[in-house]
């Protein structure tokens, strides 16, 4: 093999190296930063509050339903290698975990409802633990995920090569499912269950840095999962409002 | 005498210059002053930009209700709305001289100066200066794009944009005053500006 085929060789190999992503890198990059799932509500503001006060009392939330950190999963991928051109794709499925997510989960439903229930709400909201009436809510399921695809290709012909490569995002769903229980005097008087689904938005930006792709993905799915746990959460305090407005 | 090669030349030179003009002042337009962290925009032409479908979510907008493109009678206007609608146009096409003019020289005793002086302040990147002359400013009508413009300084005088959520509940209280959907998408482009940020 003569010097200028081992350094087409070489250059094909290094080309592969730096461009294809691996599905570790991904992962490192999509848990390096925490994002917040701080929203701003927008529903009616209440205008009547009755004399009913509730306690939001326990948030049972199962820590297997979501993964500690976030995981990326090769689905499928290929290598094309050609004479003068090498073609590649890599079809992975990212998983979004706790470590995407700035707030503690049960925390952050927890006063997200109790200030919906301040806002919109007909009712109060108990803080000296004195009322009859207690809420007790469950996560049954919170789930983020999408695709994440490379592809890209490398191509040489005598003294001429060229390559390119691109990482695409998403659209992710995102799913939350949340059941409550309203307790009159520790006896279950009311039930519900709620789910919101999101998907994504597609982010209108052309990426040339992959790490800012991957970081802007997270955002999309933290903010996907922040929009389920506001329209949940607006669910439940209306079905309170008629629960209690039925109470008389 | 001249080569025929030499006028088409020129000709292509003044084209190009004429072209990255016009391309230089398009980008000037529609900022607040110098400051290009803000854009100011009429409410239609806020609308109009929708309904084209064109993204309002890369840009952070200030809407004014009106833009009054005969600017140059500021000095002798005395009605509210109208002093606000040559100000905000001004600001959009940063005349810088006549609008120092015009601040050195207004009845800053007038209530509508606390947000005239405001969006000077802001077009100066003066955050500070902003939420006091604001602070001062108590006017119903103008109580959304108050409590917009405050949230936004408090933005820009955190030390670190990641600790948005401090801030937060500013936006919370534009929202609170936000009276249709138009409002609404605003402060909900804010908060998604600021979260890709």
């Amino acid at each position: 093999m003569n010097n200028f085929t081992k350094s087409i060789f070489l250059l094909a190999g290094l080309t592969l190296i730096v461009s294809c992503t691996s599905t570790k890198k991904i992962q490192k990059s999509m848990n390096s930063k925490s994002y917040s799932m701080a929203y701003i509500m927008d529903s009616k503001i209440s205008d009547t509050k009755s004399s009913i006060a509730v306690g939001v009392d326990t948030i049972v939330f199962n820590s297997n339903t979501i993964g500690d950190t976030t995981s990326i999963k090769k689905e499928k991928g290929w290598f094309l290698p050609l004479v003068f051109v090498y073609i590649w794709n890599s079809q992975n499925k990212c998983i979004q975990g706790k470590s995407m997510i700035e707030e503690d989960i049960p925390t952050f439903m927890k006063s997200s409802l109790i200030s919906e229930i301040n806002r919109s709400g007909n009712l109060n909201v108990d803080t000296l633990n004195n009322s009859e009436y207690k809420i007790e809510l469950s996560i049954d399921e919170i789930k983020t995920e999408g695709p994440y695809i490379s592809s890209g290709f490398f191509y040489f012909a005598l003294y001429v090569y060229g390559y390119s490569y691109s990482d695409k995002a998403g659209p992710a769903i995102s799913n939350l499912r949340v059941s409550y229980k309203i307790k009159k005097n520790d006896q279950v008087v009311h039930s519900n269950s709620f789910n919101s689904e999101r998907f994504t938005e597609q982010i209108n930006k052309r990426y040339t840095n992959t790490n800012i792709l991957q970081q802007d993905y997270a955002i999309s799915m933290v903010e996907a999962a922040s929009f389920n746990f506001k329209n949940v959460i607006e669910l439940i305090v209306k079905d309170l409002n008629t629960f209690f407005n039925k109470q008389g | 005498m001249k080569r025929p090669g030499n006028n088409n030349y020129n000709n292509m030179i003044n084209k190009v210059l004429t072209f990255l003009l016009v391309l230089i002042s398009a980008q000037t337009f529609a900022r607040v002053g110098t400051n290009s962290d803000y854009w100011i925009l009429s409410q239609n032409e806020y609308n109009a930009r929708v309904s084209k479908g064109k993204d309002v979510t890369l840009r952070r907008y200030i809407v004014i209700p009106d833009h009054d493109k005969k600017y140059k009678d500021i000095l002798e206007t005395t009605d509210e709305k109208s002093l606000l609608a040559k100000f905000s146009f001004m600001l959009k096409r940063n005349k810088s001289a006549l609008i120092e003019k015009y601040i050195l020289s207004c009845d800053n005793l007038s209530d509508i100066h606390h947000l005239i002086n405001g969006l000077y302040c802001i077009s100066k990147k003066q955050y500070s200066r902003t939420i006091d002359h604001l602070e001062k400013f108590e006017n119903e009508e103008y109580a959304f794009l108050k409590s917009l413009l405050i949230a936004d300084c408090k933005y820009e005088l955190l030390r670190d944009k990641k600790n948005y959520q401090l801030i937060i509940g500013e936006y919370q209280t534009a929202m609170d005053n936000a009276d249709n959907e138009q409002k609404k998408s605003i402060i909900n482009n804010r908060i998604k500006y600021i979260k890709y940020h």
